[in-house]
């Protein structure tokens, strides 16, 4: 049952493998939007011509439009490729019709036709969607996780016949984030400055691109567990200017450590990552980071951290300072490594 | 501006522009018509920035003056008027009082000056065509227009009005992608107009209409961006597409593999029945061909089975091709003759429709795979 990714979608389609249907599913349009454009790239060298290239809308269109365009040989040749829009519409009551014929040809497509279906939500229990993944294959368009945008940077890179080195594109990822508009933008825009160098370097994307990346809060969470202090300032003040409130960081702050001093309670004892996970009430994706970022703190540290944080609260709800300062300080006090904490304390 | 005119008068000038104005616009001045009064006449105008006409209309004008009022709205009022003289006149703030009899409306117009103006007519002669051969040409090509927007090079009608080698011949070519209906007729002499316009789905409406409206000749005049089409009082102004339309000459097969020919009537009813079995899902029906002999069939999971039988001229070998039962519909019911001679290759090649009587009309159905 063929679930793909786009970089596996890529490496497919270049080895020249056009299957006669695929469901782009997932909210990333953008994603959806660069997995069709590669779809049709190589439909159009299979044949296809923009005669023969037809779009619908799941909101209005008829079965028989639909069908009609794949069954049919286009007049002037080629390979039909019939691109239905909103295939979230389907699971309404009136698209019934066009549902169930939808349906029907996917138990037997035509092998010479493609039919892209795109739609943002996707229920995989329908027939649809199962025969869809078994005959054709299913295009996962979902928000990439932080791991996965080097190889997506990879790709937009090749498409704009240039190359990129794993750790630069890393680096532009941190900087702009995992919204890939504004990190297509951003690799335009470092295209453009490196003029016609094939090769793409860090120092390029320090000059071109900004630090846009939107924060969240479990960036400055991880930093200040990782105990990197510039990282968890700069996340912090990235977080306040995006208007997250300072009483919700504090929380999430505290809730961090709460983890960190359980995550210290079986650090040793328990290697299983789920049973460590079960404990610690987590994902067992992200036991693994708690328990490694426990290991950055003393018993002494983590209670101290609960003492910087319980300060913190009391500033923030009854003193005037600035609530900025009040939690950059607390950030300081738990970040600092002792023997810097010294060093800044000596030079006071 | 102060008139009075005929109800009858009024509600011709009125109903031809109907189709035109827009409904829903983000412009309110394109949902009214421009009332002017200029010497013994009232006009009429009408646009959506697309598609614009113009029509005169006898009135006895008391003053000259222009208004424009909500297109529907008038016509709703002036065709449930008694059949009398409608006494219409201007007042301060685009008030409008509409007098009939004992009726009495006072309607708030917009101001003239926001109306579009029409574009005019460039350098070069007008064409004259007979409005019955105009009618005819846009029959027998317009059902095969595209109506995906998003191939909007194909959303009308390509007409070449150049007259040809020999300055007579116009064509007129539409097509969905699927089928292709090709008129090709000597229209008179001297024709000289550009070659490859697209005449916009809309306007090839309000041409068919304007052309059916009457028997006087019609007088057509083109750029690369506009046509304009008069007959007696009226203008019809087109917006024509920018674009290209496809090499359709190459899509018809030169050289036939195989002709079938049979009644025309009896197969487009056969195709009627046998359809209604045809899946909603492609209304595709399969034709399984044979010396002498046509059978038509259609199955649908869902209803059952059908199949019909008809005697045809062919001699060949037996094959089969499956086809979308309503092109065939479409195109057999645009011609009179009483046979039809469809020309068929193989399975994947397009089917070709003549009319025996009518060589100008060549039409093209590509094959489905069912």
């Amino acid at each position: 049952m063929p679930r793909l990714d786009i970089t596996a979608l890529e490496r497919e389609l270049a080895q020249g493998k056009l299957r006669p249907a695929y469901i782009l599913a997932g909210e990333e349009s953008y994603l959806a939007q660069v997995a069709l454009g590669m779809i049709k790239d190589a439909a159009m060298t299979c044949g296809t011509q923009e005669m023969s290239i037809f779009t619908f809308s799941a909101r209005d269109a008829s079965a028989d439009e639909v069908l009609g365009s794949l069954r049919t040989v286009p007049l002037l040749g080629g390979r039909p490729l019939a691109i239905l829009r909103d295939g979230g519409e389907l699971a309404k009551a009136g698209r019934k019709v066009l549902l169930d014929a939808l349906t029907g040809y996917m138990e037997e497509p035509v092998d010479s036709s493609t039919l892209v279906a795109v739609a943002e939500k996707l229920d995989g229990r329908t027939r649809f969607a199962q025969l869809a993944a078994k005959n054709g294959a299913v295009v996962e368009c979902k928000p990439l996780f932080d791991d996965k945008l080097p190889s997506w940077i990879g790709i937009e890179v090749r498409r704009r016949k240039r190359q990129i080195s794993h750790e630069a594109a890393r680096f532009l990822a941190d900087l702009t984030g995992n919204d890939l508009g504004q990190l297509t933008q951003a690799i335009e825009r470092v295209i453009l400055y490196a003029g016609d160098r094939a090769a793409l370097e860090l120092k390029d994307i320090e000059e071109a691109v900004a630090d846009t990346h939107q924060r969240d809060i479990f960036d400055l969470t991880n930093a200040v567990g990782e105990r990197s202090l510039s990282k968890a300032l700069s996340y912090l003040h990235n977080l306040l200017e995006n208007g997250q409130p300072p009483p919700l960081i504090l929380h999430m702050l505290a809730r961090h450590f709460r983890l960190l001093s359980k995550a210290k309670e079986i650090s040793g004892r328990v290697n299983d990552r789920t049973e460590a996970a079960s404990y610690l009430g987590v994902n067992p994706f992200y036991a693994k980071d708690y328990i490694e970022q426990a290991r950055n703190f003393s018993k002494g540290e983590l209670r101290e951290s609960f003492r910087a944080l319980y300060r913190c609260d009391r500033e923030i709800k009854s003193s005037r300072l600035p609530r900025e300062r009040v939690l950059e300080r607390a950030i300081m006090a738990i970040a600092q490594k002792k023997g810097a904490a010294r060093n800044t304390g000596s030079a006071r | 501006m102060e008139i009075k005119i005929a109800r009858s008068e009024l509600q011709k000038g009125l109903g031809l522009v109907q189709g035109i104005v827009e409904r829903k616009t983000t412009m309110p001045i394109l949902a009214n018509v421009l009332l002017s009064v200029e010497k013994k006449a009232l006009s009429i105008t009408a646009t959506d920035l697309e598609v614009g006409i113009n029509g005169s209309y006898a009135a006895d004008v008391l003053s000259e003056g222009k208004i424009t009022l909500h297109a529907r709205s008038l016509y709703d009022i002036v065709r449930e008027l008694p059949d009398d003289t409608i006494y219409l006149k201007v007042k301060d703030g685009n008030w409008v009082e509409i007098k009939c009899g004992k009726s009495n409306f006072k309607i708030v117009g917009l101001s003239p000056e926001e109306f579009p103006a029409l574009p005019t007519r460039g350098n070069g002669q007008t064409q004259r065509i007979d409005a019955t051969l105009l009618k005819e040409m846009i029959d027998r090509t317009a059902f095969a227009m595209s109506s995906d927007e998003t191939r909007y090079n194909l959303n009308g009608i390509y007409a070449d009005l150049s007259g040809g080698e020999d300055g007579k011949t116009i064509v007129m070519v539409a097509t969905d992608g699927h089928r292709l209906s090709v008129m090709k007729r000597e229209a008179g002499s001297g024709w000289s107009l550009p070659k490859g316009i697209i005449v916009p789905r809309k306007g090839v409406m309000e041409l068919k209409k304007l052309a059916e409206s009457g028997d006087d000749p019609v007088d057509i005049w083109a750029d690369t961006k506009h046509l304009i089409v008069y007959r007696g009082n009226t203008t019809l102004v087109i917006r024509l597409i920018d674009g290209q339309f496809p090499p359709y000459e190459q899509v018809i097969p030169k050289k036939a593999k195989r002709v079938v020919s049979l009644g025309r009537n009896e197969f487009i009813h056969a195709l009627k029945r046998v359809s209604v079995l045809s899946t909603d899902r492609s209304r595709g029906v399969k034709f399984s061909i044979s010396p002498n002999n046509l059978d038509i069939t259609a199955s649908n999971p869902d209803i059952g089975e059908a199949r019909e039988e008809l005697a045809a001229t062919y001699k060949g070998d037996a094959f089969e091709i499956g086809f979308n039962a309503r092109y065939f519909i479409d195109a057999l019911s645009s011609i009179d003759d009483e046979q039809a001679v469809m020309q068929l290759g193989d399975d994947t090649a397009p089917c070709v429709i003549y009319s025996e009587f009518d060589r100008g009309f060549t039409h093209v159905i590509m094959p489905m795979r069912l």
